[in-house]
């Protein structure tokens, strides 16, 4: 049984290796510049003789560095990995279409499809603790399906499908557009919402009977 | 037309510049084009800086108050564009023509003519690309990057884009005709005895530019005539791989550009440093190596621009783009290696390129951050993205732009800049700088995305919104400052001299400014600072009048 | 054979390098194709500065100010332009061209004059 997908844990986690090493250099370069500063500022005439040896201080420093790349780059491919890895057995799949300006949401094969716009945001609706799998495509320009609670997005090109997982627990939360994509741009959100497997599918039931179709028509 | 002496390159000719606005538009005298490039390039920055005020005063309340959002998309477009292409670019150019010649202790630049060609095609892109306010549709709206098919001519029609487009085209005819002629000028007119090895830091970091400019920026030429040929009917990227083939193009260009606005600046800080420091710039060979390296990283690391489409080979760009952590730390350290043993005076130049050098390193830093696929697929198209290139680009470029301005004033003009002025346009800069771009990491941590002429009033990016604007006016009092520091100098001129500073270059041996062919004399060239090495020689011999021994 | 050409070459050989990688870690033609071909373009460049003669830089002779360029420069902009505007920019943008390069003419045959 393979781990459920968890990328904001796995984006976390990452972040908590680069931000304190990037926090950490700062500090040390401000620190040094500070004290060159103090403890080099010019008192008379003197005339500094700088001597430059061969490079072995620069040299090793270069191989420190290199060994912080080497180490930064596996943390970050194996978390690559993890986070785009496509489940052999998603538990629900949601096809989305992104179009100026808003997003339509198809389950394929549950005849369930919901539609939303700048003015009326859809709401995606998913289960809870288990796979889902997303299958973006645009129908007209670039636009890009980003939920900020989850650390992750990803485009969505015309003619082309695009596929990735996600997780979900119990929560509400909100979806952007995050590649510019005309006036309306900045309204194109939709509202997420993660509900239990069983409640998730008395709510297919529930959108089926009423004709499969939520919301309204997209603006065009 | 008159024609004018024959020069060597290390020979002067005493001759009287021609007079008259038409000379000053025609002329090939190098520090005259590079005076007005710069300038041109200043009036861009106040433009765009204008822009750049209107949209902060829109962000910083929840809902829409001062421009449509259709207005707002010109607004983000041009001012990027504007920034890119009108005045960080050609800035960095403009400061190279001046001092490039000089610093390799030649007469002019090579081939003048060409040069003056490259900054009025740059003048006449930067005038089309404003004209397009003046159409229906209004001016270029597709952000600085024309991402297809937004750019296309279905989503974004009407002549004000078709001009944006051919704009960029002129202007990046413009800096290729610079840049070769500042290639041709390093590699060419190089004194006698300055050897590669001997070429000061600032024309190394010119020369690692222009190579950059010209692998890079014939690629967007075609990605944009390509794109201009596709709204003009042709059906070039709407099939379904052209808009990722389109992103290439463009990202090819798009991101050595931005080493190509960080380059020059490094090397006009390395230069301050070591002035101020009063010492030769340390670390002056593993630098260059470092810079090699980096130069050539920068052509392979565009496509992490484009981590979150799926379609590239993101391991590849992650690796070559983080690797880039060694050659920058390299150049770090030798700024550093400068500081420590040094005399430093904290002159307004060397508080600018400080500035430019701990502020950087905050954009670069978050820039490591961004070059690691999982990081960034959440941080892209947010506000941490525009907190990073404004850090690098504002915090960190323009700022070594002021140092430059403080640093060479008086070269150019004789007269020095007010020190008091001078430090009350850093401190309001360096307040308002940081005010205005450090909350936007956490803007786009929380969710902002970029682009956007509003927000929700429950998103909960409302106080860091208005922390920002507040910080953007702050700026904008300092850039006054800076206006008036430029205006009262030239009108109570105290005069400069030829070396006000004690520099270690070149430019230090002559006049200011430089007569029309630059030197009378050269100094022998020793090292990468022959000024300096003659300072340091006559102290020796003052030192030791009786045994007049020569170091 | 001028030094700077070393130096770039050396440069090339750092990007062949890297575009090598680039054809070999992915099946997508496009980005390793771009960056060989500025590989390419560099080592032309340095291929030509090693060409060029590595005596003392020659006298030039050179006119003080140059209008017919800026003639060009403009003439060139409206015949761009023209792709927007219509056929008639184009045109008058041809004009101007030729009256710069005219300018031009007479510029580089007034130094050769002057140089003979």
């Amino acid at each position: 049984m393979e781990a459920l997908i968890d990328t904001r844990e796995e984006f976390q986690d990452l972040w908590g290796i680069y931000l304190p090493i990037g926090v950490a250099v700062a500090v040390i370069v401000f620190a040094l510049v500070f004290f060159t500063l103090v403890r080099y500022r010019r008192r008379g005439d003197e005339l500094p003789r700088g001597r430059e040896g061969p490079p072995i201080v620069e040299g090793l420093y270069a191989l420190v560095l290199a060994g912080v790349v080497v180490f930064l780059l596996a943390m970050t491919f194996r978390t690559d990995d993890e986070v785009t890895a496509l489940s052999a057995d998603p538990g629900a799949e949601v096809d989305v279409t992104a179009f100026q300006w808003g997003w339509r949401f198809t389950y394929p094969g549950e005849e369930v499809t919901v539609v939303g716009d700048d003015r009326r945001p859809p709401t995606l609706v998913v289960p809870t603790d288990t796979t889902v799998r997303f299958t973006v495509e645009s129908r007209d320009v670039i636009h890009s399906f980003w939920i900020p609670e989850l650390r992750f997005k990803r485009d969505a090109f015309p003619n082309r499908e695009d596929s990735f997982d996600l997780s979900f627990e119990e929560d509400e939360t909100v979806g952007r557009c995050a590649e510019f994509c005309g006036l309306a741009h900045g309204e194109m959100t939709f509202d997420v919402v993660a509900m239990a497997e069983t409640e998730f599918r008395d709510w297919l039931e529930t959108q089926r009977r009423a004709g499969g179709i939520q919301h309204g028509e997209p603006s065009s | 037309m008159t024609v004018g002496a024959e020069v060597g390159a290390g020979t002067a000719v005493a001759k009287a510049p021609p007079g008259g606005l038409l000379a000053w538009v025609a002329t090939t005298d190098h520090k005259r084009i590079a005076l007005r490039m710069a300038i041109v390039s200043f009036g861009f920055f106040l433009i765009g800086g204008l822009f750049a005020l209107v949209m902060r005063s829109e962000l910083a309340d929840p809902g829409i108050q001062l421009v449509g959002r259709d207005t707002y998309n010109q607004l983000f477009t041009m001012h990027g564009s504007t920034m890119v292409f009108l005045v960080l670019t050609p800035l960095a150019l403009a400061l190279a023509v001046y001092i490039v010649p000089l610093q390799v202790g030649a007469a002019d630049i090579a081939a003048p003519r060409v040069t003056l060609a490259g900054h009025w095609f740059v003048v006449a892109g930067g005038l089309t690309m404003y004209s397009s306010f003046l159409t229906d549709h209004g001016a270029g709206k597709a952000g600085w990057t024309a991402y297809y098919p937004l750019s296309g001519d279905s989503a974004t029609p009407g002549t004000g884009m078709d001009l944006w487009v051919i704009g960029v085209i002129l202007v990046g005819v413009g800096l290729t005709l610079v840049a070769a002629c500042l290639l041709a000028t390093i590699v060419t007119l190089r004194a006698p005895g300055m050897t590669m090895l001997r070429l000061p830091v600032f024309s190394w970091t010119m020369l690692a530019t222009v190579l950059m400019i010209v692998m890079s920026v014939p690629v967007l030429a075609v990605g944009m005539a390509l794109l201009l040929a596709d709204r003009l009917g042709a059906s070039i990227y709407e099939s379904s791989g052209g808009p990722i083939a389109y992103q290439h193009l463009f990202w090819f260009f798009g991101h050595p550009a931005v080493y190509i606005m960080f380059f020059p600046y490094l090397g006009i800080t390395a230069e301050v440093v070591a002035t101020f420091a009063r010492k030769r710039f340390t670390g002056y060979r593993p630098l260059i190596v470092a810079l090699l390296v980096f130069t050539g990283l920068s052509m392979t690391v565009w496509a992490h621009h484009m981590f979150t489409t799926g379609q590239v080979a993101n391991k590849y760009f992650s690796l070559t783009s983080t690797a880039l952590v060694v050659a920058a730390g390299t150049e770090y350290f030798a700024v550093i290696a400068t500081l420590i043993g040094g005399a430093i005076l904290l002159r307004t130049a060397m508080l600018f390129g400080l500035g430019f050098f701990l502020q950087f390193l905050i954009g670069g830093l978050s820039g490591v951050i961004l070059a690691s696929p999982p990081l960034d697929y959440h941080a892209h198209d947010s506000y941490f993205v525009v907190a990073h290139f404004h850090y690098t680009l504002f915090a960190g470029s323009l700022f070594a732009g002021f140092a430059a301005a403080y640093f060479w004033f008086p070269k150019w003009t004789g007269a020095m800049l007010r020190e008091s002025l001078g430090r009350i346009h850093f401190v309001l800069i360096v307040l308002g700088t940081n005010l205005t771009f450090f909350p936007m990491f956490l803007l786009g941590y929380d969710g902002m995305p970029r682009r956007v002429a509003d927000y929700a009033s429950d998103a909960g990016f409302t106080g860091l919104n208005r922390l920002s604007t507040l910080g953007s006016f702050l700026v904008a009092l300092g850039v006054a400052v800076f206006l008036w520091n430029i205006f009262v100098s030239l009108r109570h001129r105290e005069p400069a001299g030829d070396d006000p500073w004690e520099g270690h270059t070149l430019e230090w041996a002559t006049s200011s400014p430089p007569p029309r062919y630059n030197f009378r004399s050269l100094p022998p060239i020793t090292s990468h600072a022959p000024v300096l090495d003659r300072r340091l020689a006559a102290a020796d011999t003052a030192a030791k009048p009786k045994r007049g021994r020569r170091r | 054979m001028r030094v700077g050409a070393v130096w770039m070459g050396g440069l090339a050989l750092w990007m062949g390098t890297l575009s090598l990688l680039l054809w070999l870690w992915t099946s997508d033609d496009l980005p390793p194709a771009l960056l060989t071909g500025a590989t390419v373009a560099l080592a032309l460049v340095a291929l030509y500065t090693a060409t060029r003669s590595e005596d003392a830089p020659p006298t030039r002779h050179l006119a003080d100010s140059s209008l017919p360029t800026v003639v060009i420069v403009f003439g060139l902009a409206m015949m761009l332009n023209g792709l927007a505007f219509g056929l008639f920019l184009i045109l008058i943008g041809a004009e101007v061209v030729a009256l710069g390069l005219a300018g031009l003419v007479i510029q580089f045959v007034a130094e050769r004059r002057a140089r003979g």
